[in-house]
């Protein structure tokens, strides 16, 4: 038995700690004493005190690098003044750039691990100075510095880095000229695939460059003799693929070049036979790989993936193979047929091909209940109504999942037996049945059940009584209304609640209804008084406002929720003073439902509370006010949706960007576009900005016009997102008419596009742009 | 309905959920919480989850509800001999030292669910004769788990993490297709209903040895998670230690309790 002592800080550390944060208190008089204690044997003192000068600043930046430069016998106070260097505040530039001038190449050294670690964009020329440093260490500080930076600024120090044939230097250049994603890195780091040296980082590499120019040399990979290198390559491969649909929302053209090399004649059979030792990451790759190429014998090997252990690659196998298209429909099927339930639930997800529904229906009767649900989902997605009759069975599933899964199935197929077999279904002896039979019949309206539904009234089975009165609302027939009205009056509370549930969907205003919900109003039942208030707000009856306002004031809290939520619906002044009375007051439910009720409303009047009510202490308010203010057209709102996008509770931000990103004004991209750089929610923002806009394209195109290299892919690779028109004019002019950095950058993104159009403008660019770089790059794009 | 149409009903729900029993869910969960809770909504007999949510809230038996629908969301992961090592090190190194020192040991399983945690200890204790000795008491949010775990039936998916042959066969028997655990241990545990996120609960537990809570913290937010292991904390004797699930850490929130490791296991010891 073994006891190790508590992570706890000893008494003498503790009290050195305590000193620490004296001195850090002091403000820039602590500033001497915090520099003696950098040397302290404690690690967590040494925190302490690398946060407290870094906290200081520009107060600190001096003292800092005079340390480093000059106190250098002890390398846990080296790297501590560096962390404070590297967290401070202040701008250190200017200072920094003197130690990387620094004649003792460790100082150097350190100085561009500084640089590297702020991220220093301005830093890149001194880094890139660095690169060509006598000593191999310094080198290579500034070669990860600039890994750590990004951006395609530096490639062609490093390229000569990657070229140098200095072992020290060509590794750490490798990675990071993968990195950059610059079409510029792929010929020599497929030069460096000829060197086993190399070989598998070169490999790692070219597929973090996320270009199709680099399927060329990594698909040779693939009859390499060793079979390390063939599980590098396909991992390079799925890896690029992946990367390219992340940049430019599609992988197709890195498919296309793939399928292009006719490797996978050979490269198949191999790539099979290595599933069998490989790690999962591994199965994952072979399997998107697989996809792509397609044939007979890979979708035959995806079908066997389908029972993978680990799920990403069972996963993987399911989506790949859905990609094969009908060429694997053979495979998909005997799979669905022959599987078990975990390959079911694996596969049926992705199904949506009606020449799969007979393999699908199959599954309805698998033991596993989430396999049968996801075989109604399937079918309902195929659109194969022919095979409607085979979900009614399971109208009587045990499992709640898979009867609500037929039932949308059954509604959303529809078919010509669908009629009947729910009216059947509604006078089952099965009261399971029964109930689902008249779910069913009520969606449709079919004017047969009426009967059905009369009959059910008197049903055992409360349950029932309420599926007959909610499904008489759709019938369409005036027996089915006064059978509603009859109801609404009976005896029993749960009848007279379903009852006046069911009035509010009746499709025509009778005035025996108007009568009936003013009567109901005064029942003694809180729940019947609730729906009600619910039907009048529904059928929008004006009439009944002012006794509605007076269930403002309800003994029950949901009567006074729904009156709200009635007033919502009935555009008149008297509704509208009382939503503005509500919206102010303290009942966070109440509030609620009269923001929602001003949102709806659209009137100015309602605009002060709703962007007061943006700055809530409670969150769901908050959420409510925006989304009832993004479908106004208060000018305000764009820039609430900003402020609420940015806002601590993660369900607000998702509402605020899902808003902004669909928000009919052109400054609502703009505002995607500045949140781009700082936000939390970066792949969203990324997503929401690929969906065409308006004003989408004339604001990345103003982006454009005044950023850096990185910003210039960024804005570019959105573009090619877009997939309009409109943002293919945007790159073709960027690409004629731009700076040097966003010409580069509209290269690689059309040559994204694939369109005749794109590639002859990167033709066109390949021999008449002004600057060789350009041309470089375009006759890399189209060497594929 | 929309996802960004559901986010409101969303919000408001898990809030209620949240406030009740601590269970934190976010945006990436949304459509998970909403397919259990539209499932139970549909049970209580309402088709739109805005009325269920004021049923919960105004209705004079939503608080009753609310419990049912806690108990519904919580996973009740658990079957006998989970994570046996540490249950083992709870014996071997804090119960049975106790016991021979004169005292009367108390070990409180604070998340039991449906029980089979305080039962596999029953075993424990009972295989080395001083299950007499100790007071065990099981307590769990979930009424519903509860009343399963004092029914002493079980399903074979109890047994499925595999198990301790001599154990198994000594307590616990199949009978009909399910697991039927031996009286005796059932009538050792004490059973009750205790919700961690309420005080009022967790104060009138008294002094334990050995508390258990394991694989629940990850369902609760951090602020949440701070504040029940201080009332957890609360309830330990000094020198007593609280056992978390193996993927579990407190360390990053800095308590008033030290981490320890015993034979692989890790703990954490109210230092006295």
């Amino acid at each position: 038995m073994s006891v190790r002592p508590p992570l706890a800080l000893t008494e003498a550390e503790q009290q050195r700690l305590a000193e620490a944060r004296r001195l850090a208190a002091l403000g820039a008089t602590g500033l001497t004493g915090l520099l003696a204690m950098l040397s302290d044997a404690s690690w967590a003192v040494r925190r302490a005190v690398v946060a407290a000068l870094a906290e200081l600043g520009d107060a600190s930046t001096g003292a800092l690098c005079v340390s480093l430069r000059t106190q250098r016998d002890d390398e846990a106070r080296i790297s501590a003044v560096v962390d404070a260097l590297v967290s401070s505040p202040a701008e250190v530039l200017a200072e920094v750039s003197v130690l990387a001038r620094d004649p003792d190449p460790a100082i150097a050294a350190d100085a561009a691990q500084i640089l590297g670690r702020r991220r220093h964009a301005r830093g890149v020329p001194i880094l890139t100075a660095l690169v060509a440093h006598a000593d191999d260490n310094v080198a290579v500080a500034a070669i990860e510095a600039l890994g750590r930076i990004g951006g395609p600024s530096a490639v062609e120090t490093l390229v000569a880095a990657a070229q140098s044939g200095n072992f020290f230097r060509v590794f750490p250049a490798i990675d990071v000229l993968g990195r950059s994603g610059d079409p510029r890195a792929i010929g020599p780091l497929a030069e460096l695939l000829s060197n086993p040296m190399y070989l598998l980082e070169a490999a790692r590499a070219l597929g973090k460059t996320a270009q199709a120019a680099s399927v060329v040399p990594l698909s040779r990979l693939l009859s390499h003799p060793s079979e390390a290198t063939l599980r590098v390559a396909t991992l390079a491969l799925a890896e690029l693929h992946t990367r390219h649909r992340e940049r430019y929302g599609s992988d197709e053209a890195p498919a296309a070049a793939l399928r292009k090399t006719g490797t996978g004649a050979t490269a198949v059979p191999r790539l099979v036979r290595s599933l069998s030792n490989a790690a999962p990451e591994e199965r994952e790759a072979i399997a998107v790989i697989l996809g792509v190429i397609g044939g007979d014998a890979a979708a035959a090997a995806l079908s066997g993936l389908l029972d993978s252990p680990d799920a990403p690659a069972a996963l993987t196998a399911a989506t790949a193979l859905e990609r094969l298209g009908r060429h694997s429909d053979m495979h998909v099927g005997e799979a669905l047929r022959q599987g078990n339930s975990l390959r079911r639930r694996v596969l049926l997800p992705i199904i949506s091909r009606s020449s799969i529904a007979a393999d699908v229906v199959e599954c309805l009767t698998d033991g596993d209940p989430q396999v049968r649900a996801l075989a109604c989902e399937a079918l309902a997605r195929t659109a194969a109504g022919q095979y409607v009759p085979m979900l009614f069975p399971l109208l009587a599933d045990p499992s709640a999942q898979v009867v609500q899964a037929a039932i949308g199935a059954i509604q959303s197929l529809g078919s010509t037996e669908t009629k009947r077999l729910a009216l059947q279904s509604a006078t089952d002896t099965n009261p399971a049945v029964r109930r689902n039979g008249l779910r069913i019949l009520g969606y449709f309206g079919f004017a047969e059940a009426l009967p059905i539904f009369i009959q059910a009234l008197n049903d055992a089975d409360p349950r029932i009584t309420d599926l007959a009165l909610s499904g008489l609302a759709y019938l369409e027939l005036p027996e089915a209304l006064d059978v509603l009205l009859s109801a609404a009056g009976a005896p029993l509370e749960r009848t007279r609640r379903a009852a006046l549930r069911a009035l509010g969907q009746v499709p025509r205003q009778d005035p025996r209804v108007y009568a009936c919900l003013i009567a109901a109003f005064a029942d003694p039942e809180a729940w019947v008084r609730y729906y009600a208030c619910q039907a009048a707000g529904n059928l929008g009856l004006t009439d009944a406002t002012l006794a509605i306002v007076q269930l403002l004031s309800d003994d029950a809290g949901q009567v006074r929720v729904a009156a709200v939520e009635a007033l919502s619906h009935l555009p008149n002044e008297s509704a509208l003073e009382a939503l503005c009375r509500v919206a102010e007051g303290e009942e966070p439910d109440l509030r609620r439902a009269a923001l929602i009720g001003l949102g709806l409303a659209k009137r100015p009047e309602g605009t002060p509370r709703l962007l007061e009510a943006t700055r809530s202490s409670d969150a769901a308010t908050r959420l409510v006010a925006i989304s009832a203010l993004a479908e106004s057209s208060a000018p305000e709102r764009v820039s609430a949706l900003a402020h609420a996008a940015q806002d601590e509770d993660e369900n607000v931000r998702a509402a605020a960007l899902g808003f902004l990103g669909t928000d009919a004004d052109p400054a609502a991209t703009g505002i995607l576009l500045e949140l781009l750089s700082d936000s939390n929610d970066q792949a969203r923002i990324v997503s929401l900005l690929s969906r065409p806009g308006a004003g989408r394209v004339s604001a990345l195109l103003t982006k454009l016009a005044a950023t850096d290299d990185e910003g210039a892919n960024l804005y570019c690779s959105l573009l090619a997102r877009l997939r309009t028109p409109e943002a293919s004019m945007a790159l073709l002019q960027t690409l004629s008419q731009g700076e040097l950095g966003t010409r580069k950058a509209a290269a690689v993104a059309l040559a994204s596009l694939r369109t005749p159009e794109a590639v002859a403008a990167v033709r066109q660019a390949a021999t008449h742009d002004a600057d060789a770089r350009v041309r470089q790059i375009c006759s890399i794009l189209l060497s594929h | 309905m929309t996802t960004s149409a559901l986010r409101p009903v969303f919000a408001i729900l898990s809030a209620l959920v949240e406030e009740r029993a601590g269970l934190h869910y976010g945006p990436a969960e949304q459509d998970l919480f909403l397919e259990r809770v539209t499932t139970r909504s549909g049970e209580a007999g309402f088709e739109s989850l805005l009325d269920y949510y004021y049923y919960l809230r105004y209705d004079p038996a939503g608080p009753r509800e609310l419990e049912e629908l806690v108990a519904y969301l919580v996973v009740n992961e658990t079957y006998f001999f989970r994570e046996l090592e540490a249950l083992r090190l709870i014996v071997g190194r804090f119960i049975a030292p106790a016991v021979r020192a004169g005292r009367r040991p108390r070990i409180w399983s604070a998340a039991c669910a449906t029980g089979e945690e305080p039962l596999t200890l029953a075993m424990l204790l009972a295989q080395d004769g001083l299950l007499e000795q100790v007071e065990l008491l099981a307590s769990d949010i979930s009424l519903r788990a509860l009343d399963a775990a004092r029914t002493g039936s079980f399903s074979r998916r109890s047994l499925r993490g595999g198990h301790d042959p001599e154990l198994a066969q000594r307590w616990i028997r199949e009978e009909g297709g399910r697991l039927r655990v031996a009286p005796a241990l059932l009538e050792a545990v004490a059973w009750r209903q205790v919700n961690l996120c309420a005080p009022e609960d967790t104060q009138t537990i008294g002094e334990c040895d050995v508390i258990l809570c394991r694989n629940v913290l990850i369902y609760f937010r951090d602020e949440t998670v701070v504040q029940v292991i201080a009332r957890l904390s609360s309830q330990l004797k000094p020198d007593g230690a609280l056992f978390v699930g193996v993927s579990e850490s407190l360390l990053r929130f800095g308590t008033a309790l030290s981490c320890e490791e015993t034979e692989q296991v890790f703990y954490y010891r109210k230092v006295s």
